[in-house]
Parts: C-alpha cells; structure tokens; sequence
C-alpha cells in the first residue's frame, strides 16, 4: 500500500438526463480514483464540494477515512438528517472507500470485513423506467411514467395487475417486491385523511397477490412519510390480513416517538429509514424502538463508512439492515458490497427496471444477479467504472477541483 | 400579488454569508438572509425553490413551506436547504408586513413589550460570516468552530474598539465595566474553545480548566454580579469533559451554558443537564419544530435558543418559541450571524411572550451591519425597541448592489421556463 499519498483532485459529475444525481471522483497522487454517487439537490451538493469540502480535502492523506469523514461532517451544521452537507459527505466518504479498496487491490466487501456470505436476496422494488429520474420541481406521489412498450412498467403493473406482475417476478426467480399503492389518495389532503373507500382501493394490489401466487411472494409496503399518524394507522391496519413483509416509512421521520408508537400497534414489522442519517439519529431510532428493520441509503446516511457503523449498532439492537437503492448504479454496488459483508443484512433491494436500462448506461456492469440473489462483484474496489459513452457525452458536466 | 423573481446576493468581503430577495408585481421586495455554506443554499434557491415560487402569491406563508420542506425533505436540522427554507420565509414575511403596513410583530401577535433586553456576544470585527485576512495574527481560540472549521476564526485586528474576543480572552474585567458603562448587563464569550484542538475535545486537563476560568474570575472580582455572563461550548467537548468544565463554573453564577455538547443527541444532553446546577441554553444547531419537540420533551434545555434564519425562519422560529412556552421554558433569538437576522430576531422577541434575550454583537451593529442595510434596529442602553416600521423595516443598501464584489443572481418567469 501507498504510504503518504494525497488527494490530488475531486471532480463531480452531472448529467441533464439525470437531473437528481451527482457522482464525485477522488483522484489520489498515484493515479487511483475512486467514486461516490449522491442524488437530489445535485447542483448545491456540487457547489458545497467545491467550495466547502474540496478546500479542506486536497492535499489530505486520503487513508485517514475516518477522520476526513468527521472533519467535513463538522464543515456543515448537519448533526442529523439528510440534507445537502450529508449528501455530499456521503458521495465523498463512498468515493474514499472505493479510492482506499482500490489502492489495496481489494473488492470493497473485503475491506469492510469480508464476505459473510456468498450471495444476498434481491427484492424489487416495482418503479418503472423513470420513476423518480427525470422528474425536475415538486415530486408528485403515485404519478406513473408509463412506457408501454417496454417489459418492466412495474409500477404501472402493481397499480393494474399486480398478480400478474408477482408472477413474473417469481419466474425469475425474485420472491419479494415492494408496492406503493396508497400514494395516489395523499395529494387530495397532503396526506390528512384517508376514506374506506381509497383505502380498499389500494389493498387490491395485495388481494390480487395473494390470489395469485398465495404467500410465495413477500410485499412490502411502501409509505413514503406522507400520511399522519391516524391515516397511516388506518392504511396499515387494512394491509395487515395480508402480512406484508413490512411497512415503510409510514410518517414523517422526524419524530420518532411518533414512529414507535405507530410500531406499537402493529404486528407486522416496520421499516425505517432511509431518510435518516449518521449514527446519532439511528441511536434514537434503536432506543426508542421505532422500527424492525433498519433501512438506509448509503448516499444519505453519510456514506458506506457510517452505513456499516449503524448497521453494527443494529446488530447490537438484534435488528436487521436492509440497504436502499432506488438512486443510481454506484450506490447499488456500494450496497450489494455491504450486504454481502454486514452479518445482519437482510435483504437488498434494486429495481430491475432501472438495472436493465439507465443504470446500464452509466457504469459497465452491475453485480451478478442469480435467481433473485446478488452474488458478489468481482474486480476492486466496488467492482465497476462508468461507461466510456458516459463519460465521453457531450451533455456530460465536469466540474474540477484539484491541487 | 404575486412572486415575479427571486435573487440572491453574495458579497467576497462576507462569504459566510447570502441574502435573498423576493420580487413582487406589486412592486414589494422582501428581504431575507441566511450564513454558511451560501453557494450550496444560492444553488438550491435557484434550481429547486424558485421553480416552485415564482407566480405563487407571497402571502401563502404556511403553503409555502410546508411545500417547500417536503420537496426538499428538510428536517431537524440547518441544512443547506433549512437555511434557504428560512431565508425565503424571512423575505415573505418582510412582505407581508409591507403589504399590511404592519411591522412584523404586529403580525405575529402584537407587542409583549416595548423594548427588549440584550446580551453581547464579546466577538470581534472578523468573527463568523466575514472574509479572514491572509497573514493576520489568529488567537487561538476559535468561536464557532463547530460550524465552520475552515473560515470562521476570530481574529484580532484594529478596526475600532469593540475587539471583544481578544478582550475576553486577555482583560475580561475591562471588557465588563466597558460593557456596562454602555448599559449591557449581560455578556457571552467562549474562553474553553482554545483548548479543544489539544484532545479534539475528548477531555480537559486540570491546567487548563484554571486558564478557562480566569475571565470569569476577572468579571465577578471587578464587576461583582452588575453582569451576567453566558459561557459558550460551541458544542466542542465529550460528555465528561464537559461536566469538568460546567462544575467548575457552577461558582460563578452564570446566566446559561450553551451548547455543551454535540446537538445530536438528546439523552446526552439531558444527562448533562440533569447533573449541572446552571441553566441549560440550547440550540441554535437544530431546527424545526419536531428537533425542539424532542429536546424539550427530554428535558434536555432551560433556555430556548434559536435562529431564525437556521431554524425555519419567522414562521417556525414563532411554532418553536410557543411550543417552548407550553413547556414554561423562555427563548432567546440568536444572532451572530448577519444585520436580517438580527432584525428578524427583534421583531420575535418583542412580540413572544416568552422571549428572554435578544443577542448582539456590539462589534457587528457599530462596525459593519450598518454598512449592508439602510436602517438598524434601535438599540440603547442594553435594550432594543420595537421596531416601527413596516414588515422587517430594513433594506439592503445601494452600495451593495454597485459593490464589486458583490455577485446578483436572479430567478424569474423566463430562468425557469
């Protein structure tokens, strides 16, 4: 290994086909770069690198992880939540530990404690092509960007036919999917209030699972924090005769008393979140018993690095992880590395939709998939580069900070 | 009335800081503001709020952020877009108040007073938001390293008489009687920042803990208690090293301990609180009603403290200072941030009825607040007035904008077509 190398140069990516993400390449003296991938708010997490981070970062040592993450984590006020100074302390530490493994000739999984097992199960979550892409201003829940003529409309399928829809996923092999099919009722009340009515309407993805492939298929509900407490209880409540593997995200995350009392009146497990970041707001989470299943986005929590510190303070809580991906390709392989380390990993999620076109576009390959398992990346570091058509793109925005 | 265009303001000279201003086809501006990370919060004005804003009626002040928090997913703390959540929310209700032709705290529920008292915070010209100059001579200790490692050191230099952190830190009974003879009774400095970098704040040595206390020592032996003195933590120490420094200082009677520890947890600081004998002030490091919920309901503070341009804005920093009413706790608007917020925070603590303390830096309002902003609030002989004039009752003077360093960027109609 390299001793005394220093970071030489960080550059951040942006691509108008992409307006919600951002990758960072850190470069070190010895030619070896590494990349980090963040997303929403792209333009300001670029700004806050280049003028915020990039001052202190260059010229460091890049192996003292776990100081540099401290030191930017201080640059910004972000004691928790995941605002533009997490994400782009989440985008930079992904790129050091990729830069690190890289420079050790080693896939990310070892650097992290190595492989606790061969392979990890996938559960897809059921968007389509560009759900959550290319959408630029507010977002709006339960709108569908229907492409007809392609085989994984997703979401067009579980809000159609979602019995369907499971049994093509069980043909290859995925036994579990994620579905959101009361986000469509919140734009009337931001979320106040729930009628029967459109609470029977959004079971029937579920009843129609069931009816179809029975209990071979695991559903998780995904909430998206957009209902208050009593409407998010009534939803969950009417879900529960069909066990869904979980519910995600049913309020806001910022108060988790909230959150564990919802948790108390369930018997079905609770997800949460990947809307939290850094230890310290996943602490809280743990000790006020607010979820079963600790999820977080590698780009938000504050990067691969504090991924794997809360996730260890889950294993300390007897909780399992289960890594976010609903983002962009180089999380993806940040969490495939991390699940197939962390002894507590769950399940990871991925979006075959996405996986078959856009995240293809952008790096070269994407871990092996088996029969709905991840198995590992071969290759070091994360185990992938960007496409050279990516990177060669004439609407391809390179922005530059170096020695 | 609708919003026409949106600019930000960024000034070399003041590059922790950014200003906001919201254009209306009536022809009112509403001014706003808000520090650190300013191209970050510029960035996000202009690429995911003024999309939203622009052709919306101003007056819809809750919509707007309730809107605009949950595109942005904001939440409990000043991040870069909780900072121009709050920035946007400051210009619209400078708005409002010039629509109505209603100062601010007239519209947020009337004068509780008539004046307010003030605290100074003993910084010096150059502490916080403004351009470091190369080669001068830097004390050690570093004011709010927590939020800035990088730009935000004190710094001595000799630009008028009010060098209050090198006072502090070397005639702390001078820098009393000087504060007094203006008719302050209330100060804060932060005489334990310049040992954190030794540990990285892990622990204190006994050494230093008596170097620390020396300012304190100085106060009480000259002034007596004529003055009251917040300590500042800037929220730099570990749990034990902070319990050594806060019973040390349990002898002198202080006014608060603010910002003992990191903001990010909760039972930490209620523990803290629960073993030291001095109000516990906290914190303008968080935001957001669900952030203070939560300290409250722990137990964790006595003093509320907060800044409306880190917090939310007027709006929230209103929700959050009511909450801390119901839990019979007092607030103190912060600022050492920038001449709006300041503003802001007057019109707050003139019209809550909890407020406690309006802080300023003597430094700042004789130095260089006034040369951003056409009119000051009115302060003398350590209070402040309510202001009088309609909505903030300020504006950015003319120079800044013909000021070379000074970069407009503007959002309307067609940027976001």
């Amino acid at each position: 290994m390299a001793n005394s190398s220093r970071i030489t140069q960080i550059e951040t990516l942006t691509h108008p086909d992409y307006p919600k993400l951002v990758w960072i390449n850190l470069t070190s003296d010895d030619g070896v770069t590494g990349h980090g991938e963040t997303s929403f708010g792209p333009e300001a997490v670029e700004a806050f690198i280049h003028n915020d981070v990039a001052p202190y970062l260059l010229g460091r040592n890049p192996d003292q992880l776990d100081r540099h993450w401290r030191e930017i984590n201080r640059l910004g006020m972000t004691h928790r939540s995941r605002g533009v100074e997490m994400r782009a302390l989440s985008g930079v530490d992904m790129a050091l530990w990729d830069l690190f493994a890289r420079r050790n000739r080693m896939p990310l999984y070892q650097v992290l404690g190595g492989l606790t097992r061969e392979k990890i199960r996938v559960y897809n979550t059921c968007a389509g092509y560009s759900y959550g892409v290319k959408r630029s201003g507010l977002g709006e829940p339960g709108s569908i960007d229907y492409r007809p003529e392609q085989p994984y409309e997703d979401q067009h399928a579980f809000m159609t036919d979602a019995g369907k829809l499971a049994e093509d996923l069980l043909n290859e092999g995925i036994t579990a999917m994620k579905i959101w099919p009361f986000d469509q009722f919140v734009g009337k009340t931001n979320g106040q209030y729930i009628s029967l009515e459109e609470v029977d309407e959004g079971v029937e993805p579920f009843r129609k699972i069931r009816a179809a492939v029975g209990d071979q298929m695991d559903i998780a509900l995904e909430m998206h924090s957009l209902w208050n407490l009593p409407s998010a209880i009534r939803i969950a409540k009417a879900v529960e005769p069909y066990q869904p593997m979980w519910y995600e995200d049913p309020v806001r995350m910022d108060n988790i008393d909230t959150l564990a009392d919802f948790r108390k009146q369930m018997r079905e497990p609770v997800t949460a979140s990947e809307m939290v970041s850094t230890r310290w707001q996943f602490r809280e989470m743990f000790e006020r018993k607010g979820m079963d299943i600790c999820m977080f986005d590698i780009c938000w929590v504050g990067g691969i690095s504090e991924a794997k510190r809360v996730a260890s303070m889950a294993e300390a809580y007897n909780l399992p992880a289960a890594p976010h991906d609903c983002v962009g390709p180089i999380t993806l392989m940040f969490s495939i590395h991390l699940s197939l380390n962390m002894p507590n990993a769950f399940l990871q999620e991925t979006v075959r939709a996405y996986n078959a076109t856009w995240y293809s576009e952008i790096v070269q390959r994407l871990a092996p998939m088996e029969d709905g398992y991840f198995l590992p990346p071969e290759g070091d570091g994360i185990g992938t580069e960007f496409q050279p058509s990516f990177l060669t793109d004439s609407n391809l925005i390179r922005e530059v900070s170096a020695l | 009335m609708k919003i026409t265009s949106i600019d930000t303001i960024l000034n070399s000279e003041y590059p922790g800081l950014i200003w906001v201003q919201i254009h209306t086809d009536k022809g009112i501006t509403g001014l706003g503001e808000t520090a650190f990370g300013v191209e970050a919060v510029e960035a996000l004005i202009h690429h995911e709020m003024a999309p939203y804003l622009i052709g919306k009626d101003p007056l819809h002040i809750d919509a707007h952020w309730t809107n605009l928090r949950n595109s942005t997913r904001a939440d409990l703390t000043p991040s870069a877009e909780m900072r121009a959540i709050s920035a946007i929310d400051v210009a619209l209700w400078d708005i409002f108040g010039q629509e109505t032709g209603q100062p601010i705290h007239q519209l947020l529920g009337g004068p509780s007073r008539e004046r307010v008292m003030i605290y100074n915070t003993c910084a010096g010209y150059r502490h916080g938001v403004r351009r470091s100059e190369a080669g001068e001579d830097y004390t050690a200790s570093s004011g709010d390293t927590v939020l800035n490692l990088s730009g935000n050191i004190g710094q001595v230099g000799d630009e008028g008489p009010y060098e209050d952190m090198r006072a502090f830190l070397n005639n702390a009974d001078d820098l009393a009687e000087s504060l007094l003879s203006e008719g302050i009774t209330a100060m804060k400095i932060w005489p334990f920042d310049q040992f954190y970098e030794e540990s990285d704040g892990q622990r204190i040595s006994l050494e230093n803990l008596k170097k620390g206390l020396e300012p304190f020592d100085k106060i009480r032996k000259r002034v007596g208690n004529k003055i009251q003195i917040a300590a500042e933590m800037n929220s730099l120490w570990s749990t034990p090293a902070i319990l050594r420094i806060a019973h040390a200082l349990e002898d002198y009677d202080l006014m608060w301990i603010e910002d003992a520890i990191p903001m990010n947890n909760m039972d930490a600081l209620a523990d803290f609180r629960s073993k030291v004998n001095i109000p516990i002030c906290a914190s303008e490091t968080i935001a957001t009603r669900e952030a203070f919920r939560e300290m409250f309901e722990r137990r964790a503070t006595d003093i509320c403290m907060l800044d409306v341009t880190w917090c939310g804005g007027i709006s929230e920093a209103k929700k959050i200072a009511t909450m801390a009413e119901s839990y019979k706790l007092p607030a103190a608007p912060h600022d050492c941030t920038g001449p709006v917020t300041l503003m802001a925070g007057v019109h707050l603590a003139i019209n809550l009825p909890n407020a406690f303390i309006q802080e300023t830096v003597r430094a700042y309002n004789s130095g260089w607040y006034p040369t951003i902003v056409d009119r000051m609030p009115d302060i003398e002989f350590g209070e402040v007035a309510a202001p009088t004039e309609p909505g903030l009752g300020m504006a950015l003077r003319p120079e800044v904008f013909t000021d070379p360093r000074t970069t407009l960027r503007k959002s309307d109609a067609k940027t976001i077509a």
